[in-house]
């Protein structure tokens, strides 16, 4: 906030808005900006270029811009080139047109920009005389290479994923969309350390009020600053305490790609190796890439494996618990005896001994996520043999309800999103709880209310699980997909500008 | 450019929710209702009820189709003036809320009677109606919304519990197929006509839905399929049990859900249903609560009726508490059942001509 005396480019308000004619209060102003000579970081070059015969310097961050590339766009020729007769009268647009090298630069009047200026790791030059000063574009922030997806993996399909660097992953998505009008807008947010905010969408897909009320919720938002992606998600969604995501993260550009190109909005940010998808549906949650890269049958069959799983995951705990207090008779006499056989010796009643493995099991995973990858595979040992296996034999617990568990464990893993994961893990509590109270009458009335509370909660205005409930005409791209040459209609509930991504096929309906 | 989803449903999500909320009437005591007064033939009256009700029913489109955007209660405004259309308004009200609170407390009674018999009747009514009021206060959108998501479900369901008991079923068990008698029918089916009196209070919804065209067609499908299915079902449980028996049975369709079974070893499959029965009760009891939170705000010229809603919910389940066992129910429920039928069949007619009587004074 700006109750310490700053301004918004984080300048103390007694300094003075404008830079100086002299090059020396420039500097001094520069130096005490950013804690010289205590901050060594900052460098200064002082240097007289014989071009336009004046003294001058150049500012730049260490670590933040590229020594080499200063060397080489900016200093060599402004100290090689000849005196001669130049074009433009101002003598920092001359420097900028006809001396230095460097590919994108512009000329600034204003102190309260230069410190952001530096900050992104761009060089300052600063010439005697002159009430300005130049900014050359010389980032030199280190990111590694492209790898991967270490949580989005695909048997077939592209295998590159999102970075730390914004612009990589711009390049990244350029480089699968060859598309005049996709639109990279920038938006800077934070008021100390301010961070810049790409908004990618297709100019003549997206939504316009979708795209105002994006930037009208970034611009609304009041913090310090924004570290990531994964913050800047909880300052916009629409209901910060549900436990329905109102944005989706993902680390792959094909997917960030054909999201664009379905009229959605996509957000890229420095430090963040996914970018974030707006709005969201259910379906988006659900669905993988895959589920299109396969071929028609293959990508139905996994799809109808994961619905399977959502609900095996969600349930299992619970029906077993009501199964085998309120509705015995369901199961067959023969199970029943065998179940009741190995419970016999278990002096708990079903609840605990489900709560009791189900946490155990929440605790693997939790651990397992934690534990320096050096020593993980003790996490495979104590989980699977002294948790399972034991707790059978000190009659902890009954060797069906191991079953149970890892069940639903297994199957919770195979939800890809994982906001969504978490939703149907926290859920399946509830349920656990309900199925305990009442049997399949608390399931049924939970479900009712949780079904109610999902076709009416909203991201960006798009209904949770739209198309289908309210229907919107769309390609039909829901549990199970037609195939791909049959999906010529964009999603109608995204709004998007262009409902068709083509004429309509022979025989498509 | 499409338009933003303005709060309005279409005709999918509310013929769904006619589908589940009507419908649902085959699985309370109305085949019980039914069988008293159709004998073996009790499966033609649902046909007859829908008949019936047709007539009034193309009354009141037609009376509204000249008024855009307008429901029911306008149109009680616009016949029967300020004092008059609160009073008719009110009384709507009034049948709604006791066939809502002693349907609700039939529902809590097979809960209690098929599933729950060592739980308090109050326990399962204070839950269900917490899941109801949750449900209905979330908005007439939300639930046809849900009603769109479970429809397919409910009726594959039914489909199902139909071919598990085909073996049961014996068709003979049908004829003669006239009944009591064909006179006796159609005076019956008239009597019964609320069975689908929900086709001219649920005009009120019209201002809800996206139009008038939009409500017509999914009312049509709506309630005739609900005919069919009430009709269908009825015809089945006569045909699985046979008629002097049928009509002493007070639950016959949890009793088919027993009887429900694949092959030899799953035998036991009521819990199923009853879980399905049970996320249709919710959404069929909000409708309710809900129209009767509308109803009653419209009838008082209230612009609000959201907070209303839990009000209604309490005192329905206040007023369902009242009576002592089933029995008691289903009196009232019989009373209201005819006397409601009177009601929703002259009511057009009323309006209709008070309309005329009112152009020609003016």
């Amino acid at each position: 906030m700006s109750d310490k005396g700053n301004t918004p480019g984080g300048i103390p308000e007694n300094m003075p808005h404008h830079l100086s004619e002299r090059l020396d209060e420039n500097l001094t102003l520069i130096k005490h900006l950013f804690a010289f000579p205590d901050n060594t970081a900052l460098i200064i070059r002082n240097l007289r270029v014989p071009a336009l015969d004046a003294e001058a310097a150049i500012v730049f961050l260490e670590g933040a811009a590229e020594p080499k590339l200063i060397e080489s766009t900016i200093l060599e020729p402004l100290l090689a080139k000849p005196s001669l007769p130049y074009q433009q009268p101002d003598k920092l647009e001359a420097v900028l047109r006809e001396i230095v090298t460097s590919p994108s630069g512009k000329k600034l009047v204003e102190l309260q920009v230069l410190p952001g200026e530096l900050l992104k790791g761009n060089t300052i030059f600063l010439l005697e005389g002159e009430a300005g000063a130049l900014t050359l574009e010389t980032p030199g922030f280190q990111s590694r290479s492209v790898t991967e997806p270490q949580v989005e993996h695909v048997l077939k399909g592209p295998k590159e994923a999102f970075i730390e660097s914004a612009a990589v992953n711009r390049s990244l998505i350029r480089k699968q969309l060859k598309e005049r009008q996709l639109v990279s807008e920038t938006i800077s947010i934070g008021q100390r350390s301010a961070k810049d905010i790409s908004l990618l969408y297709i100019k003549d897909l997206a939504d316009p009020e979708l795209v105002t009320e994006m930037k009208k919720r970034l611009k609304a938002i009041n913090a310090d600053t924004i570290a990531n992606l994964s913050i800047l998600e909880q300052y916009i969604e629409d209901r910060p305490y549900s436990l329905i995501p109102s944005a989706l993260l993902t680390e792959r550009p094909d997917r960030a790609c054909s999201f664009l190109m379905e009229g959605h909005i996509v957000l890229i940010m420095d430090n963040s190796p996914t970018a974030m998808v707006v709005p969201v549906t259910f379906w988006a949650l659900f669905h993988t890439p895959e589920d299109q890269y396969l071929r028609w049958a293959y990508g139905n069959f996994i799809r109808v494996v994961r619905i399977l799983a959502v609900f095996v995951a969600l349930l299992t705990p619970s029906i077993y618990i009501s199964v085998s207090t309120f509705h015995e008779e369901m199961i067959p006499t023969d199970l029943l005896l065998a179940i009741g056989a190995t419970r016999e010796r278990v002096p708990f009643p079903a609840l605990i001994e489900v709560l009791v493995m189900e946490i155990a099991f929440e605790l693997v995973r939790e651990a397992a996520v934690r534990i320096p990858s050096i020593i993980g595979p003790t996490i495979g040992i104590v989980g699977a043999l002294i948790l399972g296996q034991a707790a059978v034999e000190a009659n902890l617990v009954s060797p069906i309800l191991v079953i149970i568990v890892a069940l639903t464990g297994i199957s919770s893993f195979t939800i890809p999103e994982i906001s969504f994961n978490f939703a149907v893990r926290i859920l399946r509590f509830i349920m656990l709880f309900a199925a305990s109270f009442m049997g399949f009458f608390g399931i049924s009335l939970v479900m009712t209310c949780v079904i109610t509370y999902m076709v009416s909660f909203k991201s960006f205005g798009v209904p949770f699980l739209s198309p289908l409930s309210p229907h919107y005409r769309s390609s039909k791209d829901l549990i199970v997909r037609p195939p791909v040459w049959k999906q010529w209609l964009r999603p109608f509930n995204i709004r998007s500008q262009d409902s068709q991504r083509k004429n309509k096929p022979e025989g498509g309906d | 450019m499409l338009s933003r989803s303005n709060g309005k449903s279409g005709t999918r999500e509310y013929t769904a929710l006619l589908l589940l909320t009507v419908g649902l009437k085959l699985s309370d005591t109305t085949p019980s209702i039914l069988f008293k007064s159709g004998k073996i033939a009790a499966w033609v009256i649902p046909l007859l009820a829908f008949g019936v009700m047709v007539v009034p029913f193309l009354l009141l489109l037609a009376m509204l189709k000249s008024r855009p955007e307008k429901g029911l209660t306008d149109l009680l405004f616009l016949a029967a003036g300020r004092w008059g259309g609160m009073l008719i308004g009110l009384a709507l009200c009034l049948v709604t809320l006791v066939s809502t609170a002693f349907g609700s407390r039939t529902y809590v009674d097979i809960i209690n009677t098929m599933g729950y018999q060592r739980t308090p009747l109050f326990a399962l009514y204070l839950m269900l109606m917490a899941a109801v009021f949750y449900v209905a206060n979330r908005g007439f959108e939300t639930i046809g919304r849900t009603a769109w998501i479970v429809v397919p479900y409910i009726e594959v369901f039914l489909a199902l519990l139909v071919v598990f008991v085909w073996y049961d079923v014996e068709w003979q068990h049908l004829f003669p197929a006239a009944g009591p008698g064909l006179p006796i029918l159609l005076r019956e089916g008239a009597n019964h006509g609320s069975i689908f009196g929900e086709m001219i209070l649920f005009t009120a919804f019209i201002p809800l839905m996206r139009n008038l065209q939009e409500f017509k067609i999914a009312s049509w499908i709506g309630f005739g399929a609900c005919a069919v299915k009430i009709a269908g079902m009825t015809a089945v449980y006569i045909a699985v049990y046979d008629f002097p028996p049928a009509e002493n049975m007070a639950y016959p369709f949890q009793q088919l859900t027993r009887a429900a079974s694949i092959g030899q070893i799953i035998s036991h499959l009521e819990s199923v249903f009853f879980a399905f029965w049970l996320i249709t009760t919710v959404v069929h009891f909000a409708v309710y609560v809900y129209l009767l939170a509308f109803l009653f705000a419209r009838s008082l010229g209230l612009d609000t009726f959201e907070p209303l809603i839990l009000p209604f919910t309490g005192l329905t389940m206040l007023i369902g508490m009242v009576p002592e066992n089933s029995s008691r129910v289903n009196q009232v429920l019989d009373t209201t059942l005819h006397v409601s039928t009177y009601m929703f069949i002259l009511l057009p007619f009323v309006l209709w001509s008070m309309i005329r009587l009112r152009r020609l004074v003016h």
